[in-house]
């Protein structure tokens, strides 16, 4: 049985060994339950996906649940945390005024088909 | 062969819904989706054969693909009985058509697909969208997502985004405010697990898509709305007619704690009782 390979830590890194439950989909190595999370629909290791957070600010929002993971506690601290007011594009979630047309001028792709 | 091509998750997991289906009754089926969506139907129908449509914008399929399907007895077509974007259309492949709301229900362009199949099944027919009498009615089809379907409410919000960045834009704000008085809120990933809850969340709030909202209907976990721009999808008629939909953030803040906090909600509005099992009788019959 391979062993968890990753080492990162909530707080500081040390070696994990606990049996692998699968391989990181970004850098292949196997990795324990612990050091495994959802990302999409594979699993990636707790390094790789604190690498995407940190590089790419489109990761960081697609990947916004992490925030309440205390592995990732410190990849989501800088931004505001406590009653953030809500702001036009919030209200904007909400807007009716689309009426019977809602969104049917949105011929952008696939999604959302 | 279940044709499930299309955006997002909810056209391969109904395909893989009804496929799954036919193999238990044991016909010979095999099921064509996106390649983006491969891992999340192999996880959901592993008992099926899979057909993968590679990259994720075809206008015209892939030639091996269009040989399958050619070569097929039958195709269940979901949503889209011409393909999303006209790619079926020409394919000399009799065909079914399991259908859910569309908004482009009363054109032409649309009829006309639906005609040129042999068969029609409408399964949101609770919204009574498309009524013709050569088109089967049949209740909304849901998988379950409870792992106890009997196990009472632990209280708690699930804010599932689907991944959509203005839905976690508005989360981001929306998940302190309600821990801030004291609410347990779990956010989930984006990705749609087989099993969605292990245990059952008191409110989720998410988007309208047909899965979401029978899936919880059928769950009978509180949906709380936000319908979602979608080209031929309605989600604002159907989040009105089987969930809430309320009107801005603070409306939608204010329901959740009312939720969470009252000892005794009571159940959510509607119930909807179709299995991908009733589907596959039918496509059978």
């Amino acid at each position: 049985m391979s062993r968890c390979r990753e080492t990162a830590g909530i707080l500081f890194p040390k070696k994990c060994g606990e049996p692998a439950v699968g391989a990181c989909s970004q850098c292949k190595k196997p990795i324990c339950k612990t050091h495994s999370r959802d990302y999409w629909q594979s699993i990636a290791c707790v390094s790789c996906l604190r690498g995407l957070i940190e590089g790419q600010p489109q990761q960081k929002q697609s990947q916004a649940h992490l925030r309440d993971d205390p592995y990732f506690y410190w990849y989501y601290v800088d931004t505001p945390w406590n009653e953030e007011a809500y702001g036009a594009s919030d209200y904007r979630l909400f807007d009716d005024a689309g009426g019977a047309d809602f969104g049917a001028d949105d011929y952008g792709g696939w999604e959302g088909t | 062969m279940v044709y499930a091509v299309g955006g997002g998750h909810g056209h391969a997991v109904r395909g893989a819904g009804v496929a799954s289906a036919l193999v238990r009754r044991g016909v010979a089926t095999s099921l064509v989706v996106l390649e983006a969506q491969q891992h999340l139907v192999e996880a959901l129908a592993p008992e099926v054969p899979l057909l993968v449509v590679a990259g994720r914008d075809h206008t015209r399929l892939p030639g091996d693909v269009t040989r399958e399907l050619l070569a097929a007895d039958r195709l269940v077509v979901d949503t889209f009985p011409g393909g999303v974007r006209g790619e079926l259309q020409g394919l000399s492949t009799p065909r079914w058509a399991m259908l859910r709301l569309r908004r482009d229900a009363e054109t032409p362009a649309f009829l006309g697909e639906v005609a040129a199949c042999e068969a029609a099944v409408d399964l949101e027919c609770n919204l009574r969208w498309l009524e013709h009498a050569d088109v089967t009615a049949l209740d909304p089809v849901a998988r379950n997502v409870l792992a106890d379907p009997d196990a009472r409410d632990d209280g708690s919000v699930c804010l599932l985004s689907g991944g959509d960045p203005a839905l976690d834009a508005f989360f981001d704000k929306l998940g302190p405010r309600l821990r801030a008085v004291g609410l347990s809120v779990l956010r989930r990933a984006p990705a749609s697990p087989p099993l969605m809850f292990d245990r059952r969340p008191r409110v989720v709030v998410g988007a309208a898509g047909y899965n979401l909202t029978y899936e919880l209907a059928r769950a009978g976990i509180h949906h709380l709305a936000i319908p979602r721009a979608r080209p031929f999808d309605d989600q604002r008629r159907r989040a009105r007619a089987i969930a809430e939909a309320p009107a801005d953030p603070e409306a939608m803040e204010a329901r959740i704690i009312q939720l969470a906090l009252d000892p005794d909600p009571g159940p959510p509005r509607r119930r909807c009782t179709g299995r991908y099992d009733d589907v596959a009788a039918w496509l059978l019959s």
